[in-house]
């Protein structure tokens, strides 16, 4: 489990900022389309994220077990973030964090 | 009567989905819009001249799709052209952007990646197999005892040979384009420094 979770970290982070954003908006169980427009509405309109791209993500983070689907209704599967995923996204929000302390000198 | 046109082995004659993609809204701009997107049209697909249409089309590998693939498509509004084996066409209208649907930098270098290296792949396999031909020709050309052994080995040749050429020919295309893509953005990225 440990060793298996180096790997997960090493693959995710740093992270993409569509990859966190979409794990971000699936700590609330939500489908492909929801994702996207929830994304739209959290970034105001600046990411509109694409079909291929949203399927590609959500088939590597499920292949990884950063989240897991759950129900099916009307052949659209909904998605929630696992417990490994929360600790990436964690993880991830710290770094972001980090970078927003050190930006004190520019602006 | 419509006007109709017939394309021969269209998905082989592209090294990068991009310039496929380019292709049918290229065709879809003159009114040309493919009848039937099936797993034989990979061979032979026919046209039909109809309204112009600014399409965006978009050539996606799907080698093992999920249940929700095609929902997940259909959901952000592209219309289901059809599918060659693992090669699924979609295509959406639009007006001014151009819809995407890869969004982001990683994920369409991703999609590529896929066709390149499944190109590889199939070339390597028919090098291999033309060398080894090849190889087993020269051992054994002097202990052929049979015209009919030599037809064989000839044509097998000929065969391995030629697909070899093709696919890596294919490759070069894919190398090519990139070059182009890669002038292109620099002389874009000094043409704003300009202004």
């Amino acid at each position: 489990m440990a060793m298996n979770y180096e790997k997960i970290r090493k693959r995710f982070l740093p992270m993409t900022e569509t990859m966190f954003y979409i794990l971000l908006s699936i700590r609330q169980e939500r489908h492909g389309y929801g994702i996207m427009k929830h994304v739209k509405e959290l970034t105001g309109g600046r990411i509109e994220l694409g079909a291929g791209t949203v399927y590609q993500s959500l088939k590597k983070l499920e292949g990884d077990g950063l989240i897991m689907h759950t129900q099916e209704v009307e052949a659209r599967k909904n998605y929630i973030i696992t417990e490994i995923g929360e600790k990436i996204l964690i993880e991830e929000t710290a770094r972001i964090k980090e970078i927003y302390n050190n930006l004190g000198s520019i602006l | 009567m419509k006007e109709k046109m017939t394309k021969w082995f269209t998905p082989f004659r592209f090294a990068v989905p991009e310039a496929y993609e380019e292709w049918f809204e290229q065709l879809a701009a003159e009114g040309w819009h493919p009848i039937k997107v099936g797993h034989i049209n990979s061979m032979k697909m026919k046209f039909e001249k109809g309204e112009i249409t600014k399409y965006r089309y978009v050539v996606d590998m799907q080698v093992n799709p999920r249940k929700d693939y095609l929902q997940i498509y259909q959901d952000f509004g592209w219309e289901f052209v059809g599918r060659m084996s693992s090669l699924f066409v979609w295509r959406k209208k639009y007006e001014e952007t151009k819809p995407e649907s890869f969004s982001d930098k990683e994920s369409a270098a991703k999609r590529t990646k896929k066709f390149i290296t499944l190109l590889s792949v199939i070339s390597t396999v028919f090098c291999c197999g033309f060398i080894a031909l090849a190889v087993l020709f020269g051992v054994y050309f002097t202990r052929l005892n049979s015209e009919e052994q030599y037809i064989q080995f000839v044509i097998g040749l000929i065969f391995s040979g030629a697909m070899s050429f093709f696919m890596i020919s294919r490759l070069r295309q894919f190398v090519k384009y990139k070059e182009k893509h890669k002038k292109t953005e620099s002389k874009e990225k000094k043409l704003s420094k300009l202004r």
